[in-house]
């Protein structure tokens, strides 16, 4: 078992999940990394990702458990002389034992850059109030949901606004978290890009990438 | 790079941008920069081998850099108008009107409002006669380019036939002459004495004044490109990956070009003469080459009959030995009724069977010389139905020359013997599946065909409730072409220049995508035709023995005259057998350039079977 940090930035971006997965798979099979393949009827990869991005959002911090055999830092290389720029692993390690990473994210942190839009009275105001419903389409139809609790922290810097929200089960979309405040505090959102994924309990959430540096404490 | 708030909010965004797996780098201040348009979508066009061709071919020589441009779907159009952005390429982003030569890739003849829509959001004139000096001139090629009169007014230069070798010798005169400060006419003059090149500019149709076209005044001849070394001929075995899912997502390779059989009614089969061949070390070598620079798990093997490549036998297990060492599969599309068998079958299990028959009756197979018997059908049904298969694809032509009731109780006949045959043999609990799928037939250019009448309205929909009525039985399913889309298809396969104006019109109207149902407005082209004084039965009817085409001044290498041989003979129900059975002197080798003219075989594949 591996466990690697990666980019889903630029053009990879706005590959759907499924698009991902069959990406994967052919990079594996450029680079001659060998993956276990599950058993049935359509035999797959055994990789295992942390709840998918919404197709458009940026990454530099996912994650992915691949069972192989390879050793880490060949893994590394091999993926990225067999890759594409945006789509570039960034660190990877061997794992005693598998990861569940859907089931056990808790938060994701993301990076918004917005122009022309009040960012630091956003963050202020939402950070203050008890309440926050934000309203989006999904399926073709307005939809509306409450979620101050699923905000975990928001930062604004200048134009950008860093944000720590839930993901995984209660999930918020950041994308249209960002929406909204571009809706109500003016601009566009011109940039979204998830730095990193973490778990554990809320009071003490940390970063996947420990995995990634067995000298730290788990 | 079109800003987020667009790409958030249109349908598969992944089309617009780039950065794909193997996407060359277009980091040569001194190249040539060329944009390569398809005018239909991303999927559809990354599915082209001819595309794929031209496109590495270019992009690995340092005096290229070729970039990418495909149709934006209709909503990716209107958030281009709405925010005043131009249709830019996939690489860098930058606006057609903005490359130094603009190339379209044209494959089918209901892409022609795209090709406008692309100029126009790419900031060119649609006009050829109204660009001038500031702007790239556009060019083109692809099977289209064979009877592109109904667009030659949007275009400065076509090339026909092959463009592995046309296409950077074209581009190589236009460096050539900008560099010695040549204008765009200059380029176009010299241009036109490159094999395979025609300009419209220099071609005027004449007309009598009943608007009969008489002839031509040509300023050079215009023959179609032939690559000779075909064995050796580029061919790119790191292509690009797509990202997204695409039409045919998988690696190709080309058994060879050409087809010896002589369906009369097949346009590719008479135009992509004369035959050659890649050997069977070439094309393992490609396949494996191919495996591991992308990573696909499927090899598709391509040509106009694979069952028909001579040196399958040797090829075969080359292949089995890639499929060991690779885990990937092979496709072996196009393979005829006749040239299925076991060893293919196995070798290329699919989900489900595929045979064209294309006609009912073995006179009207006859008649366009398909070679195919009842028994050909009737033995690949059995061997497939033990082997376990359970799903059927038959695809016939409805409105063939000669066709009457017979023909299409034919039809009947073929699904009730296939039913029978499952019943009998079957190897699998599944229920059956028969899919009939029955096309309008449209004349085309360049085959023996090319004088005959399409059905009018009330004889294809009658044959088409004729049909409906035959059909009705359980597991079979019947699809059928609308007739507006293959009337327009005939429309334009023999179509003159004068239908520049009706496409534009009909463009202006708001036509786009044309050969997607979903955007096709029959009610828009009948006006755009009504208002440039033409009408669609002017073009579909039956055209006079003697009769001067609009592409007759094309030298396509099959002559004239032997297709009016073929034509004869199918009047007369005779067929034509395979010509690696023995040449027939159809005209495509008068420079020896057929690669199987000078040897003939005892006996072609189908005896395999
Ligand atoms: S030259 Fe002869 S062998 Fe070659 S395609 Fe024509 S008829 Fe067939």
């Amino acid at each position: 078992m591996l466990i690697f940090k990666f980019t889903k930035t630029g053009g990879v971006a706005y590959l759907s999940h499924l698009d991902l997965l069959r990406t994967f798979t052919r990079i594996f099979r450029r680079a001659g990394i060998r993956v276990a393949f599950s058993e049935g009827f359509h035999p797959h990869m055994k990789l295992f990702f942390a709840p998918p991005l919404s197709v458009g959002t940026e990454s530099v911090g996912e994650y992915c458990v691949a069972d192989t055999a390879e050793e880490p830092r060949a893994f590394l290389q091999k993926f990225n002389a067999c890759s594409m720029p945006d789509l570039q692993c960034l660190a990877c390690a061997a794992l005693e034992k598998k990861i569940n990473l859907a089931a056990e994210t808790r938060a994701a942190v993301y990076e918004a850059e917005f122009s022309g839009c009040r960012v630091r009275e956003a963050a202020e105001e939402i950070l203050a109030s008890a309440t926050y419903e934000i309203e989006f389409t999904a399926k073709g139809k307005p939809a509306r949901k409450e979620v101050r609790q699923q905000i975990f922290s928001l930062r604004a810097e200048g134009d950008r606004l860093e944000m720590t929200l839930a993901c995984g089960e209660p999930n918020l979309r950041a994308d249209r978290l960002c929406e909204n405040i571009a809706a109500s505090y003016g601009g566009e959102l011109t940039r979204l890009t998830r730095t990193d994924l973490l778990f554990g309990p809320p009071e003490n959430l940390q970063s996947f990438s420990v995995f990634l540096h067995p000298e730290s404490p788990r | 790079m079109i800003p987020k708030r667009i790409l958030d909010h249109v349908s598969k965004p992944a089309r617009y941008l780039g950065g794909e797996y193997h996407t060359p780098s277009m980091d040569k201040p001194d190249a040539l920069k060329v944009c390569l348009c398809f005018p239909d979508l991303y999927e559809v066009g990354m599915s082209n081998l001819g595309l794929r061709i031209l496109y590495h071919l270019l992009n690995e020589r340092p005096e290229f850099a070729a970039e990418r441009c495909f149709a934006p779907w209709t909503d990716m159009q209107a958030a281009l108008r709405e925010n005043g952005l131009p249709l830019c390429s996939l690489e860098t982003g930058r606006a057609l009107k903005d490359f130094e030569v603009v190339g379209f890739s044209v494959q089918y003849e209901l892409c022609y409002t795209n090709i406008l829509m692309m100029l126009e959001l790419g900031g060119i004139p649609l006009l050829a006669a109204e660009r001038g000096e500031a702007f790239p001139p556009v060019i083109a090629g692809g099977p289209c380019a064979l009877n592109c009169e109904p667009v030659a007014d949007f275009f400065d230069l076509f090339m026909i036939g092959d463009g592995e070798e046309a296409l950077p010798a074209v581009l190589s005169c236009y460096r050539e002459t900008k560099a010695a400060g040549g204008s765009k006419a200059d380029f176009l003059e010299r241009a036109a004495g490159i094999s395979g090149v025609y300009v419209p500019a220099f071609v005027r149709p004449k007309y009598d004044e009943g608007g009969a076209l008489t002839g031509f005044d040509c300023k050079f001849p215009v023959e179609k490109a032939v690559v000779r070394d075909f064995d050796k001929a580029y061919f790119p075995t790191d292509p690009i990956v797509p990202s997204m899912e695409i039409v045919h997502n998988r690696g190709v390779v080309e058994l060879f070009r050409g087809c010896s059989r002589g369906c009369r009614f097949c346009q590719a089969g008479f135009t992509y003469r004369p035959i050659r061949e890649r050997s069977p070390q070439t094309l393992a070598d490609q396949c494996e080459k191919l495996i591991r620079s992308t990573g696909f798990d499927e090899i598709s093997l391509n040509s106009l009959s694979t069952g028909d490549y001579p040196g399958l036998k040797e090829l075969l297990p080359k292949l089995r030995a890639l499929q060991e060492k690779y885990q990937v599969s092979f496709a072996l599309p196009s393979l005829r009724a006749d040239s299925f068998e076991g060893e293919f079958a196995d070798f290329a299990r699919k989900s489900s069977l595929t045979f064209a028959p294309e006609a009912g009756t073995q006179r009207l197979r006859d008649v366009i010389n398909k070679d195919i018997t009842e028994e050909d059908v009737e033995r690949c049904l059995t061997q497939a139905f033990s082997l376990g298969y359970s799903t059927v694809k038959l695809y016939f032509m409805l409105g063939l020359p000669t066709e009457t009731e017979e023909d299409l109780r034919g039809i009947a006949a073929i699904v009730a013997r296939a039913r029978e045959l499952f019943f009998k043999h079957r190897a699998t609990k599944k229920e059956l599946k028969i899919s009939v799928s029955v096309s309008t037939f449209v004349p085309k250019p360049f085959t023996p065909f090319q004088w005959e009448a399409q059905n009018t309205r009330e004889e294809v929909s009658r044959k088409q409730d004729l049909l409906c009525d035959l059909l009705r039985q359980r597991g079979v399913s019947l699809s059928w072409s609308d007739f507006e889309t293959s009337q327009l298809e005939a429309v334009f396969a023999r179509g003159d220049r004068k239908l520049s104006g009706v496409i534009a019109a009909a463009y202006r109207k708001g036509c786009v995508f044309d050969g997607w149902s979903e955007c096709f407005r029959p009610g828009l082209w009948a006006e755009a035709f009504a208002e440039c004084g033409l009408r669609p039965e002017d073009y579909t009817g039956a055209r006079a023995h003697d009769e001067v085409f609009p592409w007759d001044f094309f030298d396509s290498r099959v002559k004239k005259s032997y297709l009016a041989g073929e034509r004869d003979k199918a009047f007369e129900e005779k067929v034509t057998r395979d010509c690696r059975l023995g040449c027939h002197g159809c005209g495509a080798s008068a420079r020896g350039e057929c690669e199987i003219a000078g040897h003939p075989r005892k006996s072609v594949e189908k005896s395999l079977c």
